[in-house]
C-alpha cells in the first residue's frame, strides 16, 4: 500500500467517526426532547412546578373570587366551609397555590384548623389528567395529633378545597417533604390521589349544595 | 483400674441424665377453679418453658373421660360437648375434627399426663359441654354457671376523707357492713375476680383485702374514721361503680349522710342479665379465626393523652383482653398482629390476617380529637369510591366457577394485593353495623359512629375488616375512662358480642345460600390475592 492510499483511508475513517458522533448527539437530543414533551409532570418529573402546570391547565386564568375553604367545626365533629377571597391568578397552578396557602392559615374562632401548626406548602404539581400533588412540610404529619377522624379532616379539607374550587383539579395526592407517603399518622390511605368527598362536611353546609349544583350541571 | 472405671460410669450416668427429657419442675403458681361445687386450686408446673396442668385434675373438675390409646399413640378426652384428641409430642390437638395449635405438646410426667395451659381456652370449652372461661390475668378458671364479677379497686386519700372506688363488671348486688373497725363489702356472687387492689399507706383506711369467702373485700378503718357513705352508679353496659367515702371525725359532710350503710335492704338491686360466661356456640361457627390488630406500636406511639397515656399501649392492652374473651367465650382462635410494643407495617398487619386465612380482621385505634363532643367510639370500614374505577369493577365482578381436577368446581378470583378488601366491603359494612350497635349499648358513641373511609390498614385484608376507634385520648375524661377496667370490659364485651352476632348471621346466610357469588357475598367464593 502506498503512503497516498494510507492517507486517504485515514481521512475516510476520521470522517466516519465524526458522522457517528454527530448521529449519537442527535439521538440524545431527540430523546431529551421526547422526554421533556411527552412524559407527564408528576412529583418526580416537574423541575419547576410553581411556574409550570405540565400542560394540564384546563382552567386557565381566573379572576379574583371567593372560594370555600374547610375547617373543623366548634364541636369537632365535622368540616364546615367558609367563604374566603382569593386574588386573580394567571394559571390553575397559581390559583391552587393561593388556595392551599389560605387553607393552611388558621381560621377565625370558634373554628379549628385541620392542619397542625407550622404546616407549610412546599410545592404543587398538576398533571393533564387533573391530579394535583400537594407537597406539604413535615409538620403536617409530625405535628398531627393522630386518630382516624382528625386525619380524615386534615386530608379532606385539603382535597375538597382544591377539587371544589379549581376546575383543573379532580383529585389530590398529599406528599410530605417531596415524598409519597402511606398515611399522615397511620390511618388514611394517601398512596393515590383522592377525589372530592363531602361525607366529612356538615350536611347543611353550602359546599354540599355547591357540589350538588356543579354535579348536576 | 477400679477408679477409672468408676469415673467412666459416673460420666455415663451424668450424660444419660443430661440426655433424658427435663423433668417438670413444680411451680408455686396455680389456677383457681371456681365452680358451683366451690373453689379449688390446681397446680401449674413449668416444663420445657411452657406452663402445664395435670390432665387428671382437669378431667376430674370438668368430668372428662380420659383414655390413652397406646396402639394409636393418642390421648383422648371426652366430655358432654365433644371429643379432644391429642398426640404426645405434637403441639396440635383435634377438637371434634377441628385442629387447634397448642403452645406445648402433651407430655408424661411420672404417672400423669401434663397438658399446656392454653388447652383451657383453645379446646376444653367446646369439649366439656359446659360454660368455661379462663381469665389469664387472675388465673381463674370459671366452670359452669358461676358468677364472678371482675372488680377493680382504687383508693384516693385526702386529709379529711378517703374514697374507695370499686368497679364491677358485670354488676352485682352488694351489702356493706361495719364491724369492729372493719368494713366488709360483700357481693351477690360466687366469688370476685380482684383485678386491681389499692396500696394503702395509713390514714383513714389502713388495709384492703379479699374477704375470707372470696366473694367480697374488706377495708380496715383507722381510728380517725367517723362515718362512711356508700353510693352506687350502674353503667349502661351492665357494670357498676361502688364508691365508699370515709369521713374523718373533724370532717363535716356537706349532705350530712347518715352514719350507717346507705343501702336499703328492702330494695335489692336486680341482678343484670349475664352474657359474659355463656358459651354462645361451641360447634360450627361461621367465623373460626379472628385477627385483632392493636394499632401503632414501637416508635409509632399513635395519639397520646394529657396524662401521658399512649394509643399504642391502650390498643395492645385491649387487644389482649379481647383475645382472652373471644377464645374463652366463643371458642374462636385469635391471632394478634403484634404481641408486644413493636412497629408493624400496615401491609404486614393485613398479611398476617391473609396468610392465616382469618375470617374477620379488626384493627383497634384510639382517636385524638381534643373536642369533647367528638369523643366516643366509632367503627370504620373501607370506602371504595376513593379507589377508582378498578375498585368498582372488582366489587361488581361476578366470580365464575372453574372446574378443578377430580371433579367439582371452585370459585377463584384474582384480585390485586392492595385491592383485596374491595370484594368484602359489603360484609365489612355488616360487621361494622353490628359492632356499632353493640358498642352503642354499652359505651358512648361518637357523633360519627360508622363510616366508610380509605383506611390504609384495611385495604389489603382479604376478609371482612373494620377499624374500631375505642375513644379519644385527647379528652381528659375519656382518657380516664379508657384506662378504667370497667370501660375496657364494656368495650371488650361489645366487640365479642358483635363478632358472635356476625358469625351467627354469616352461618345463617351460608345455610340458606351456600353458593352465593355476588359482590360482598356471604360465603362460598374463594378469593386469591395476586401481587401487583
Amino acid at each position: 500500500m502506498t503512503p497516498a492510499t494510507r492517507s486517504r483511508r485515514r481521512r475516510r475513517q476520521r470522517g466516519r467517526r465524526a458522522l457517528y458522533v454527530l448521529l449519537a448527539v442527535a439521538v440524545l437530543l431527540a430523546g431529551l426532547w421526547a422526554a421533556y414533551t411527552l412524559l407527564p409532570r408528576g412529583p418526580s418529573g416537574a423541575p419547576d412546578p410553581v411556574d409550570a402546570a405540565g400542560g394540564g391547565d384546563r382552567g386557565g386564568p381566573s379572576p379574583a373570587s371567593t372560594v370555600l375553604l374547610f375547617y373543623i367545626d366548634e364541636e369537632g365533629t365535622a368540616l364546615v366551609s367558609r367563604p374566603v377571597p382569593v386574588p386573580a391568578a394567571d394559571t390553575s397552578l397559581v390559583r391552587a397555590r393561593l388556595i392551599v396557602e389560605r387553607q393552611l392559615e388558621p381560621p377565625e374562632p370558634p373554628l379549628f384548623s385541620p392542619f397542625p401548626a407550622g404546616t407549610a406548602l412546599r410545592t404543587i404539581y398538576l398533571t393533564p389528567d387533573g391530579d394535583a400533588f400537594v407537597d406539604l412540610s413535615r409538620h403536617a404529619s409530625d405535628g398531627h395529633p393522630g386518630g382516624s377522624l382528625d386525619e380524615l379532616f386534615t386530608v379532606y379539607a385539603l382535597v375538597n378545597a382544591l377539587a371544589l374550587n379549581v376546575d383543573a383539579i379532580d383529585a389530590v395526592q398529599i406528599l410530605i417533604e417531596g415524598r409519597e407517603v402511606d398515611t399522615l399518622t397511620g390511618h388514611v390511605d394517601l398512596r393515590r390521589p383522592l377525589g372530592l368527598n363531602l361525607n366529612w362536611v356538615a350536611p347543611e353546609d353550602p359546599a354540599v349544595e355547591l357540589a350538588a349544583r356543579e354535579g348536576a350541571s | 483400674m477400679g477408679r477409672p472405671l468408676a469415673t467412666l460410669l459416673a460420666l455415663a450416668l451424668a450424660a444419660a441424665a443430661g440426655a433424658a427429657p427435663a423433668r417438670a419442675q413444680a411451680d408455686s403458681d396455680a389456677v383457681t377453679v371456681i365452680s358451683p361445687a366451690g373453689r379449688e386450686r390446681i397446680a401449674v408446673v413449668a416444663a420445657d418453658g411452657a406452663q402445664m396442668l395435670a390432665l387428671d385434675d382437669l378431667a376430674r373438675l370438668l368430668r372428662l373421660d380420659v383414655r390413652e390409646d397406646s396402639r394409636a399413640g393418642t390421648l383422648s378426652a371426652t366430655g358432654g360437648g365433644g371429643v379432644l384428641i391429642m398426640t404426645p409430642g405434637q403441639q396440635i390437638a383435634s377438637v371434634d375434627g377441628r385442629l387447634v395449635s397448642l403452645r406445648a405438646a402433651p407430655r408424661r410426667d411420672g404417672g400423669r399426663w401434663l397438658v399446656p395451659l392454653d388447652l383451657l381456652t383453645r379446646a376444653l370449652g367446646p369439649v366439656s359441654g359446659q360454660p368455661l372461661e379462663f381469665r389469664a390475668g387472675s388465673r381463674l378458671l370459671l366452670v359452669g354457671d358461676v358468677r364472678v364479677p371482675r372488680v377493680s379497686a382504687a383508693y384516693r386519700a385526702g386529709p379529711e376523707r378517703g374514697r374507695l372506688s370499686l368497679e364491677l363488671t358485670p354488676a352485682a348486688a352488694h351489702t356493706v357492713a361495719s364491724e369492729g373497725g372493719r368494713l366488709a363489702i360483700a357481693f351477690d356472687a360466687d366469688a370476685i375476680d380482684l383485678e386491681r387492689a389499692p396500696e394503702l399507706r395509713g390514714g383513714l383506711a389502713t388495709r384492703f383485702g379479699l374477704a375470707a369467702d372470696a366473694a367480697g373485700v374488706t377495708l380496715d378503718l383507722g381510728p380517725e374514721v367517723d362515718s362512711y357513705d356508700v353510693t352506687r352508679e350502674d353503667g349502661p353496659g351492665g357494670g357498676a361503680t361502688l364508691r365508699i367515702d370515709l369521713l374523718a371525725r373533724r370532717a363535716v359532710p356537706a349532705a350530712a349522710p347518715a352514719p350507717a350503710p346507705a343501702e336499703d335492704p328492702a330494695a335489692p338491686r336486680p341482678l343484670p342479665a349475664r352474657t359474659d360466661l355463656l358459651p354462645e356456640f361451641s360447634t360450627g361457627p361461621a367465623v373460626r379465626l379472628a385477627v385483632i390488630d392493636p394499632g401503632h406500636g414501637g416508635d409509632d406511639h399513635g395519639s397520646s393523652g394529657v396524662s401521658g397515656t399512649l394509643e399504642k399501649d391502650v390498643t395492645l392492652a385491649i387487644a389482649r383482653q379481647l383475645r382472652d374473651a373471644i377464645e374463652s367465650r366463643i371458642g374462636l382462635r385469635v391471632i394478634l398482629t403484634r404481641e408486644r410494643d413493636e412497629a408493624v407495617a400496615p401491609d404486614t398487619r393485613a398479611a398476617i390476617a391473609n396468610n392465616n386465612k382469618a375470617d374477620v380482621f379488626i384493627s383497634l385505634h384510639v382517636n385524638a380529637s381534643p373536642r369533647p363532643a367528638a369523643a366516643g367510639t366509632a367503627v370504620y370500614y373501607l370506602g371504595i369510591d376513593e379507589y377508582g374505577a378498578e375498585a368498582r369493577e372488582i366489587a361488581d365482578r361476578r366470580i365464575e366457577p372453574v372446574p378443578i381436577v377430580g371433579g367439582g368446581s371452585r370459585e377463584i378470583d384474582l384480585v390485586r394485593w392492595d385491592m383485596a378488601q374491595i370484594r368484602y366491603v359489603g360484609q365489612s359494612g355488616r360487621l361494622a353495623g353490628m359492632l356499632e350497635e353493640e358498642l352503642g349499648r354499652r359505651v358512648a358513641l361518637s357523633p360519627r359512629p360508622a363510616h366508610q373511609a380509605p383506611l390504609r390498614v384495611l385495604v389489603g385484608a382479604n376478609m371482612p375488616a373494620v377499624l374500631v376507634e375505642l375513644g379519644s385520648l385527647a379528652d381528659e375524661d375519656e382518657e380516664e375512662r379508657l384506662a378504667s377496667a370497667l370501660f375496657q370490659a364494656d368495650l371488650v364485651d361489645a366487640i365479642v358480642t358483635g363478632i358472635r352476632r356476625y358469625s351467627e348471621d354469616l352461618g345463617r346466610a351460608r345455610q340458606f345460600a351456600p353458593r352465593l357469588a355476588a359482590p360482598g357475598r356471604a360465603a362460598g367464593a374463594v378469593s386469591r390475592v395476586r401481587e401487583p
